[in-house]
């Protein structure tokens, strides 16, 4: 019974002792990885005078290159594809931490936003970052069946492995290779070359009724915080949307209604919510991969159209007022 | 709460321990109730219709051995309670989704947890009493924990009767069967968190979605399923035999390393032992016998009648159907073809005969596997039609390993690639790794390794399901 308990004892030090030090080896790996934009914005002096933010449609749509030739000012693509506005603040936070607070935060938002059943919170993306109060706050709130296991050695994760292994292994290449820009420099990703996805069908097919989109309060809360937290650091904060499929606009019925109350948030903190619905590529599904994306050329028109209103605001914002 | 889930490692910590210390006149009480608990976590319905049924076969069994009729009616009996299971499983789509579920409805009474699984244990209970080969049970606790015992509630091993009661007035529980179960479970636990549900991903990718895919790709898929079948239930067994070896008992082996058979009646002999035992007896012999004046005739008609009804039992469908068909069809030409190939064989070099037979019988198992994984007979058509056209894509990344990897970026390559080293790994070794888990000795490595392989590479938000827990 003796021989037993100590085998015991010893399986389980051996065990803890390699799961500490893979847990330092991950935290240390995954804080080298440059494509990781929670990683990179918090090593690198990116100093933009722009910052573009939101989910996949932002990341896919707005070349920074695009905008700067507009405008003259540094821009970075800040978005994360399937991201949600908790998401969005805590990347925000990593960026405000390291960088200078840039003039302008366009933060991406529509009816899709504000409804849970689109996009998320990927947890995973933060798992380096448990131990900063701020991240544990979030991560607790919005996945806390996840940040139960987060006391235990490695379990951090081990929780999403499939999403963190590879990350991980980047990320030590990237330090053994002393490399220092991630894949994507700026931030944008260019959109795949699909011309039509079909997910539209789909989407008619499941809600022949249309879909009703439903208001969260947690994503309202953290589009606050995320307000909030740009506003403190003097940035001015624009809401905007791309142009949306008009034929995709029936299946949607209190979309407008869900337009509205966002107009009334954005009011409440004196900000503009920019829509860009008067633009002609709303009316053809030939400019689009799907009804909310657009295809790689018509993206490149709106990037251009939104470094317009960008030099623009700059413009007003920046010519003396006559008293 | 399954046994992949945290919640259950909680609940077994406890039942082990408890068990342990209890006196062994009180532990089949103990078990019965933990078994209920384990049951009615998952759902109060089940536990209703566990409680129904046993109760009932239990009565009922007293008077089988003089009345033909209450024979006939118990078997119809459980054989309704299955049918319904499937009726009501294949229409329900939430099924094993649902616990700690609040509300009552129908439904749930009729896809009650482990329901096809312990119907048929009482059908060998019923059968073994009317042909005296056994007495009726006179202790309904121990008849309760025959049918309830939550290591096998989920998807077996089915037990025969005699396999189980004599195991109940076991007394002692040795320090050495704690370490052989926990070995156990956490082999289990290996093949289902780090093997099986890593395949999820390239198996779905293929047979949830309506594109059609290149021939390689699906057949492929095809491989993949059947692997991750395997992992998934052989997972599920080793977790079983694990617990039920904690708390004293010796449940019934379900996989003898399977994808190594050199025909398909081997690999009967070596896939799901448990339930093709029950069928064999219950079916296949009677069937034989009756018809035993036709010789072959009557072999090739105990083996379609029983691999039909076996499909019947695990979904009512053409799907299923067919999935029977291939195997009653393998099956009969094996039987027809003997001599032929026995003759072969010594033609033959001996290893190179082995490798070719393992191939095919792994070929023809997948083949099969198409039909029980395809949610459609048009679908596992249209899978069978992408098999055989346009075999070899134009562009091997794009049109055979993305689709296996869910688009093909770098970070779901690299997951593939892990799953299938990780896979190959374990199927070269697995005798050995076998061998080391049945162990009585606590064998350090083995149990860091294992751990330290389910932390780096499992899956922990899978949603702990088990592929046997539809049936």
């Amino acid at each position: 019974m003796k021989k037993i308990s100590s085998k015991i004892v010893s399986s389980i030090s051996i065990l803890l002792l390699l799961l500490i030090g893979l847990s330092r080896l991950f935290d240390f790996a995954l804080r080298q990885n440059c494509n990781l934009k929670a990683s990179y914005v918090q090593k690198a002096k990116i100093n933009a005078d722009v910052l573009i933010h939101g989910p996949c449609e932002p990341l896919w749509f707005i070349s920074p290159a695009i905008v700067d030739l507009q405008t003259g000012l540094k821009s970075y693509n800040l978005a994360l594809s399937h991201s949600d506005f908790a998401d969005n603040y805590l990347h925000l936070y990593f960026y405000l931490k390291n960088n200078t607070a840039p003039k302008y935060l366009f933060l991406f938002v529509t009816p899709e936003s504000m409804d849970a059943n689109y996009n998320t919170f990927n947890t995973y993306r933060f798992a380096a970052f448990i131990g900063d109060s701020t991240t544990d706050s979030v991560v607790k709130e919005c996945d806390s069946s996840y940040f139960v296991w987060t006391k235990i050695p490695f379990m951090k994760y081990a929780f999403y492995s499939s999403k963190i292994n590879f990350d991980a292994l980047q990320g030590l290449k990237h330090n053994f290779t002393h490399r220092t820009l991630p894949h994507f420099a700026d931030g944008y990703e260019p959109p795949l070359q699909i011309k039509w996805d079909n997910h539209l069908e789909e989407f008619i097919q499941l809600y022949p009724k249309g879909y009703t989109f439903k208001w969260s309060p947690l994503r309202e809360k953290y589009l606050r915080k995320t307000i909030e937290l740009a506003q403190q650091k003097g940035v001015k904060v624009y809401l905007f949307e791309t142009p949306v499929l008009k034929e995709s606009m029936r299946y949607l019925p209190n979309r407008s209604e869900i337009i509205a109350r966002i107009k009334i948030l954005a009011a409440h903190y004196h900000i503009v919510y920019k829509q860009f619905d008067y633009m002609k590529m709303a009316d053809s599904r030939t400019n689009y991969m799907s009804a909310l994306n657009l295809n790689i050329n018509s993206s490149r028109i709106f990037a251009e159209e939104l470094g317009k209103y960008i030099k623009s605001e700059q413009f007003q914002n920046e010519t003396p007022t006559i008293h | 709460m399954t046994f992949n889930s945290p919640s259950f490692f909680l609940f077994l910590f406890i039942v082990v321990t408890v068990n342990y210390l209890t006196p062994t006149s009180f532990r089949s009480k103990l078990l019965v109730f933990a078994s209920f608990v384990f049951i009615g976590l998952y759902n109060f319905e089940s536990l209703l219709t566990l409680l129904f049924l046993s109760s009932l076969n239990y009565y009922l069994a007293k008077k089988v051995v003089a009345n033909r009729f209450f024979y006939v009616f118990t078997v119809a009996l459980n054989v309704c309670a299955i049918l319904l299971f499937n009726h009501f499983s294949t229409f329900n789509t939430g099924f094993g989704f649902s616990v700690f579920s609040a509300h009552f409805s129908t439904d749930k009474f009729f896809i009650a947890l482990g329901l096809s699984f312990y119907s048929l244990q009482n059908i060998a209970y019923i059968s073994e009493v009317r042909f005296g080969r056994m007495i009726p049970e006179t202790n309904i606790i121990n008849y309760f924990l025959y049918c309830s015992f939550f290591p096998k509630i989920i998807s077996g091993p089915v037990m025969l009767p005699a396999e189980f009661f004599p195991q109940v007035e076991k007394t002692t529980i040795t320090a050495s069967e704690l370490i052989m179960g926990f070995q156990r479970l956490l082999l289990g636990l290996f093949k289902k968190m780090v093997i099986a549900d890593r395949l999820v991903a390239a198996v779905s990718s293929v047979f949830d979605f309506n594109s059609d895919y290149a021939g390689i790709t699906t057949i492929a898929a095809a491989y993949l399923f059947t692997l991750q079948m395997y992992f998934d239930f052989s997972g599920y067994t080793d977790m079983a035999l694990g617990i039920g070896k904690m708390l004293g008992y010796n449940l019934k082996e379900n996989f003898d390393t399977p994808l190594r058979s050199t025909s398909v009646s081997e690999f009967w002999r070596r896939w799901h032992i448990s339930l093709i035992s029950f069928f064999t007896k219950y079916i296949y012999y009677p069937v034989v016998y009756k018809l035993r004046e036709y010789r072959k005739a009557a072999a090739l008609t105990g083996i379609a009648v029983t691999f039909i009804i076996s499909g019947w039992w695990h979904r009512i469908g053409l799907t299923f159907f067919c999935w029977a068909l291939c195997h009653v069809v393998y099956l009969s030409f094996e039987l027809l073809t003997k001599r032929w190939r026995v003759k072969l064989s010594e033609k033959i070099n001996k290893r190179l005969y082995q490798l070719f037979s393992v191939f095919i019988v792994f070929n023809l198992v997948c083949f099969s596997n198409i039909f029980f994984r395809a949610e459609s007979f048009e679908k596992a058509i249209r899978l069978v039609k992408n098999a055989v056209g346009n075999f070899i894509p134009k562009n091997m990344l794009s049109g055979f390993v993305a689709p296996l990897a869910q688009g093909g970026h770098q970070i779901d390559e690299f997951n593939l690639f892990i799953s299938i080293f990780l896979m190959v790994t374990v199927l070269l070794f697995e005798r050995k790794i076998n061998l080391v888990a049945k162990s009585a000795h606590l064998r350090i490595a083995y149990v860091v390794i294992l751990l330290l392989l389910i932390m780096v590479f499992g899956v922990f938000n899978s949603g702990a399901r088990f592929i046997y827990m539809q049936f």
